[in-house]
């Protein structure tokens, strides 16, 4: 009666009008429903678009089990390990939908943008709390676009600069506000360093001017090497000169060994000025605030992939890049081991595997996937134990005694900050007197750093804060998705051979008026 | 626990061995690098996944972690296989055997970290009698039972089992399984018989494996059908458990394989080898013969050689004093009551607990190839029809589920048959994402089997796995949803009807010939909605409360009868409660009558309501009590007496 295609046609709606009347149905009945739960039909519907674009291919199959099986999670009990479920589904989904649309490893541009708007738009504009975050998700996500469009040569993109582009827009911050403009810089750098286009550089410029000082620095870092007369042989020397400096730092920790030598199109030295101008944005985000380090390491390997005209081999490498990054944000895993809102270390991470993973062998960029999968685990506030609560806040120049309670001479004592995220690392906070079972006293200072603002890690003050991350935090994640934070807590490790009997915290006096010393808790048996 | 974890740490250092050896040696140059990198990602996402178990706080037990890097080596494997294909692996029946049994002998060990069950024990007393006493009286075992390498001091000599003019205790299980096990319990006990099941598990891969070839089966259909087959119940399950069904699922392949290649002596060797294994499969035998004989050709004169049949009775006559060892004639092969036929059929295929639809649906795929009979390999519809017999009298029989065993049992040696129709229709098809979930599904099943090797010993309820889990979540009756056969309930009867009806639909199209268009997505998300439409009905409070269901919380009291009491599908079972106990579940409330039994008279209050309960006497009675309509939970409270509550049901 109907064409084959026609059918097919049917047999999608009809998909999605059930699984749509599915996961409405099992949200209804989920008794403890999440801001997740509550965007499932709309990622049901992301999910069956994203299918109707792969339709030809006989993995659209696969799309079609992922759309109706998408519902059937809704009813896991347990809220994480229905995130987790909704996480690993829709990351299947996507990484089907690239491996359907992909030709020869590369993606045409409108298949990318597809994909990209597929991982983004859930992102951000799904689980939102205001009207005004929406206005700036959107804003991102048609940056993302933007830049997806002047990241592609010959109207198609390597895999990873579709990566990068997901990454970016999963990294921009929505606080500031003018931050959204980020994707839209890197999307005019990389236009006028290909083109070395007067007009380009100066609308970079006019960007960056409304993003922010941050962005000028990254635009006046490009521009200066797009427009720097040098010869190729020069710039080739100024990459070496980069790479080895780089280098240094990057050898001493054995994970990013096998990064820094690539043996693939990661980093060499043919891409001249994009490449001088990568390794000079890569030097510097060494030395900016931890904000700023994931936005100039994006630009860098966005510049150095926009260039890159090679397919890229490595699917397998990129299932298990987009698998790391959409379970970022959906499934809160690495907001819950990394202490940073919406998990920029993991993403940087997992866009560095990716690159890693290009070129002719995929050896180095496995061995990042499992170092990188080692370190979630070494590192993070997860190191759980038995908590005291305490619950004391103190004014500049106050202190107190504090009795741990417990025959114990090795435990976390926790404690934040308030109003303090201004302060920079290494700012003394305050000071602890602790007093043994036979009244030996010792004393430890304890400074900005180890222990930060509370909210020093929430999206709105973070791009702001300068107090760094404490290298034990204790921290507890609240809210979901691209509102998510830690709210951080750093654990002072103290280790006597006696039982300690009372501790006295004193407040810097040093500390702003309004700033707090918060003693929130003792923590046994962490490790 | 900690030797248990011990164990499946040497196992899986023994599997990355084995997974590091094994597949290079099969692939071919080319394929070796490209698998290289899937393998080396696997194990990097799985030791991440570990890894962030705590830190997601989720509750994974330890003893899923060996079974979990076991299927998901073991299928990234076969996968590869699929995809390169042929030109770029090495890869035959005795490659598949090969690696089916080394995965065997490496979950023995830690399936043996729970004790063996069912009839298991009896079948290793059988061989260590013969053994060390060159007898079949388990008198000596029973006396030394505490030192017994069954690990099992609680074995007492079962009821009807057979007694010797002298007092000897023979046990009810043949003993040609016993005789098989010899070598393997010489050389290694309890471990070297179970290893021996694990061999019995290969050759029966191996066989099956040529038997696919024979038919015409595609080489990468059949690498999926191995590894349904290897890896998914029930055979997975068998192959590392003492009981005579995978060594009579790799005779009974033989048997059909001798018969389509008219070799008599074989066939009837394979025969013998099945009847001996198990009296019941003289079922079998006395259909398959005949039709190897007329219909697949094989030479007459091997009717008369048939009575070699008569071998395995008179064993068991001399054993038991009777022809039919503890089994009786009249019970065996006249159904006493005929509706049990068609809940023996439809529940082996589609109960919640125990059918083919729950534990193993690739099974089910292969029943429902079946409709396009025409189409269906030679080979299919030989075992079929000589199955048929054995099966009509098996449905009515009240073990039809197995009884206390692992699931499936009485479907283990057809499980080749069906595998082999599920492989034609695999090669129709075409459909790898229904597959695909299939393979999940199966995966999930044999991860938890291998996981919790004492859970497969269930008792009989209506509730699986998967059903209890949600019960216990949300405090509701999820289970009711899923179709039981076991205590039948209405969604048994709507999923019949379903099956009845979308087996005919295939029936019809096959007969008519109409191309079939297969609505992919639709049918998927059409499942979807179903699945959560039942779940939704589940939540809703139900009209009936079985007392010792999951979902029904307990302050008290025991289930009745116990859990290991012999036999107990024979019984009603129930929660035996005395004064002081608390039962809470969800019920809808109205006029209703609870089913009991007690010795005294009781008093209970429902919600703060009292009521007195009359003595039954000891016998199953219902009483009726009022309980009013309302939202949220039921408090059940015993105020006075004992009793066994059956179940709670409005009028």
């Amino acid at each position: 009666m109907f064409s084959s295609e026609i059918r097919d046609h049917l047999a999608w709606a009809g998909g999605l009008l059930a699984s749509l009347a599915a996961a409405t149905i099992a949200v209804a009945i989920q008794p403890e429903r999440t801001p997740f739960d509550t965007a499932l039909p709309l990622l049901v519907v992301t999910v069956a678009l994203l299918g109707s674009f792969c339709r030809s291919s006989p993995l659209s199959q696969l799309l079609a089990a992922i759309v109706g099986v998408f519902p059937v999670a809704a009813l896991i009990p347990g809220t994480t390990l229905r995130h987790l479920a909704y996480g690993s589904l829709f990351a299947a989904a996507l990484v089907t939908a690239t491996a359907c649309l992909q030709v020869r490893g590369r993606i045409p541009r409108s298949a990318a943008i597809v994909v990209t708007l597929g991982a983004v738009v859930p992102y951000r504009l799904f689980v939102v709390v205001s009207v005004t975050e929406l206005a700036v998700g959107a804003l991102i996500t048609a940056s993302v676009i933007v830049l997806l469009h002047f990241m592609a040569l010959s109207r198609t993109l390597r895999l990873e600069a579709m990566v990068l582009a997901i990454a970016a827009g999963f990294a921009t911050p929505l606080h500031p506000t003018r931050a959204a403009l980020y994707p839209l810089v890197v999307a005019l750098l990389i236009a006028a360093l290909r083109a070395r286009s007067l007009v380009m550089t100066a609308a970079a410029v006019l960007a960056a001017l409304a993003a922010g000082k941050w962005a000028l620095l990254i635009v006046a870092v490009t521009a200066a090497i797009a427009w720097f007369p040098i010869s190729k042989k020069n710039a080739r020397s100024m990459v070496g000169i980069g790479g080895g400096t780089m280098a240094v730092p990057l050898s001493i920790a054995p994970l990013f060994r096998s990064l820094a030598f690539a043996p693939g199109t990661f980093l060499t030295v043919r891409r001249s000025r994009s490449g001088a101008a990568a390794a000079v944005l890569l030097i510097c985000a060494l030395f900016v605030r931890q904000a700023l380090t994931i936005l100039m390491a994006l630009t860098a390997l966005a510049l150095l992939v926009s260039e890159d005209e090679e397919a890229s081999p490595s699917m397998p490498m990129l299932a298990f890049t987009i698998l790391a990054a959409v379970l970022v944000p959906w499934s809160g895993t690495l907001p819950a081991t990394w202490p940073l809102p919406l998990s920029l270390i993991g993403i940087g991470a997992v866009t560095v595997i990716s690159m890693a993973g290009s070129g002719r062998s995929s050896i180095p960029g496995v061995l990042c996937a499992a170092a990188f999968l080692v370190a979630l685990f070494a590192t993070g506030p997860w190191r759980s134990g038995s908590d005291h609560a305490v619950g004391i806040a103190l004014a500049p120049g106050q202190s107190v005694t504090v009795d741990p309670e417990r025959e114990s001479g090795s435990f976390d004592l926790l404690l934040s900050g308030a109003n303090i995220a201004a302060l920079p690392r290494g700012t003394s906070f305050a000071s602890l007197e602790i007093i043994d079972s036979v009244g030996q006293a010792f004393r430890r200072d304890v400074t900005v750093g180890e222990v930060t603002d509370w909210a020093a890690l929430r999206g709105d003050q973070f791009f702001r804060s300068r107090n760094g991350t404490p290298s034990r935090n204790a921290g507890t994640i609240t809210g979901f998705g691209s509102t998510a934070f830690l709210r951080s807590s750093g654990a002072i490790h103290l280790s006597l051979t006696r039982p300690v009997k009372a501790i006295s915290v004193s407040a810097d006096p040093g500390l702003p008026e309004t700033g707090r010393v918060q003693i929130e808790a003792f923590r046994f048996g962490a490790w | 626990m900690v030797s248990a974890i011990t164990t499946d740490v040497f196992l899986a250092t023994a599997l990355a061995v084995f997974m590091a050896i094994f597949p290079y040696a099969t692939l071919k140059p080319s394929a070796r690098g490209r698998y290289a990198l899937v393998d080396a990602l696997s194990y990097a996402l799985l030791i991440g996944l570990a890894l962030l178990i705590r830190p997601l706080g989720l509750d994974v037990p330890q003893s899923l972690y060996f079974p979990i890097l076991l299927m998901t080596k073991v299928t990234l494997f076969v996968v590869v296989v699929a995809l390169y294909g042929e030109d770029a692996v090495r890869w035959s029946p005795n490659h598949a055997a090969l690696f089916a049994g080394a995965i065997f002998a490496l979950m023995v060990p830690h399936v043996l970290t729970s004790p063996i069950d069912g009839d298991e024990p009896f079948y290793l007393m059988v061989t260590q009698s013969m053994v060390e006493d060159h007898d079949l009286d388990l008198s000596n075992q029973y006396r030394t039972i505490a030192t017994s390498p069954t690990r099992r001091p609680d074995i007492r000599a079962q009821q009807g089992d057979p007694i010797g003019p002298h007092g000897e205790h023979y046990s009810r299980t043949e003993p040609f399984l016993s005789i098989l096990l010899i070598p393997g319990f010489l050389l290694g006990g309890l471990a070297g018989a179970v290893l021996t099941m694990a061999l019995f598990g290969a050759l029966l891969v191996r066989s099956v494996m040529s038997l696919l070839e024979e038919e015409g089966i595609s080489f990468r259909t059949s690498v999926i059908a191995f590894w349904f087959l290897a890896f998914g119940a029930p055979v997975v399950f068998y192959s590392t458990r003492i009981w005579p069904e995978v060594p009579a699922a790799f005779f009974f392949v033989e048997a059909l394989r001798a018969s389509r290649q008219r070799r008599g002596a074989r066939l009837l060797f394979s025969l013998a080898g099945l009847v001996l294994l198990k009296l019941r499969f003289i079922a079998v035998a006395v259909v398959l013969l005949p039709l190897a004989v007329f219909r697949s050709g094989v030479s007459r004169k091997f009717l008369a050689a048939s009575a070699i049949l008569l071998v395995p009775i008179v064993i068991v006559w001399w054993i038991s004093g009777s022809p039919f060892n503890v089994h009786s004639l009249r019970g065996e092969v006249l159904p006493a009551e005929w509706w049990k036929v068609g809940r023996g059929l439809f529940g082996l295929l589609l109960d919640g607990q125990a059918g083919l639809m729950l534990q193993a649906p690739i099974l089910l795929l292969g029943v429902f190839s079946l409709a396009r009979w025409r189409e269906a390999p030679e080979t299919v519809k030989l075992g079929v029809f000589s199955s048929l017999l054995y099966l009509f009298l098996l449905f009515p029989r009240d073990e039809w589920h197995g009884g206390w065993a692992p699931p499936l049992r009485y479907l283990v040696v057809f499980a080749p048959v069906l595998i082999l129709s599920a492989a034609a229709a695999i090669d129709r098809m075409n459909r790898f994402a229904a597959l695909l979930l299939l393979a999940l599904w199966t995966c999930v099943i044999t991860i938890h089997g291998v996981g919790f090797p004492w859970r497969l010993f269930h008792i009989a309820t209506r509730e699986n796995f998967v059903g209890e889990w949600l019960s216990l979540q949300t405090g509701a009756d999820v289970s009711r949803m899923l179709p039981s056969f076991i205590r039948p309930n209405l969604a048994a009867i709507v999923a019949a009807v379903l099956f009845c009806v979308v087996f005919q639909a295939c029936l019809v199209l096959g007969v008519m010939k109409i191309p079939r268009w297969y609505p992919g997505p639709f049918a998927v998300a059409l499942f979807a909605l179903a699945l959560v439409l039942l779940y939704a009905r589940g939540m809703r409070p139900g009209t009936l409360v079985d007392f010792e269901d999951a979902h029904v919380v307990h302050s008290g009291g025991e289930l009745d009868p116990e859990q290991y009491t012999v036999a107990r599908f024979l019984y009603r079972d129930g929660w035996r409660v005395r004064s002081g106990d608390v039962l809470t579940f969800r019920y809808a409330g109205g006029p209703s009558n609870i089913f009991y039994k007690s010795s005294e008279p009781i008093s209970v209050s429902v919600d703060g309501r009292q009521s007195f309960l009359p003595g039954t006497g000891g016998r199953w009675r219902s009483a009726p009590l009022d309980i009013p309509r309302a939202a949220g939970r039921r408090e059940l409270a015993v105020l006075t007496g004992s009793a066994v509550l059956d179940r709670l049901e409005t009028r």
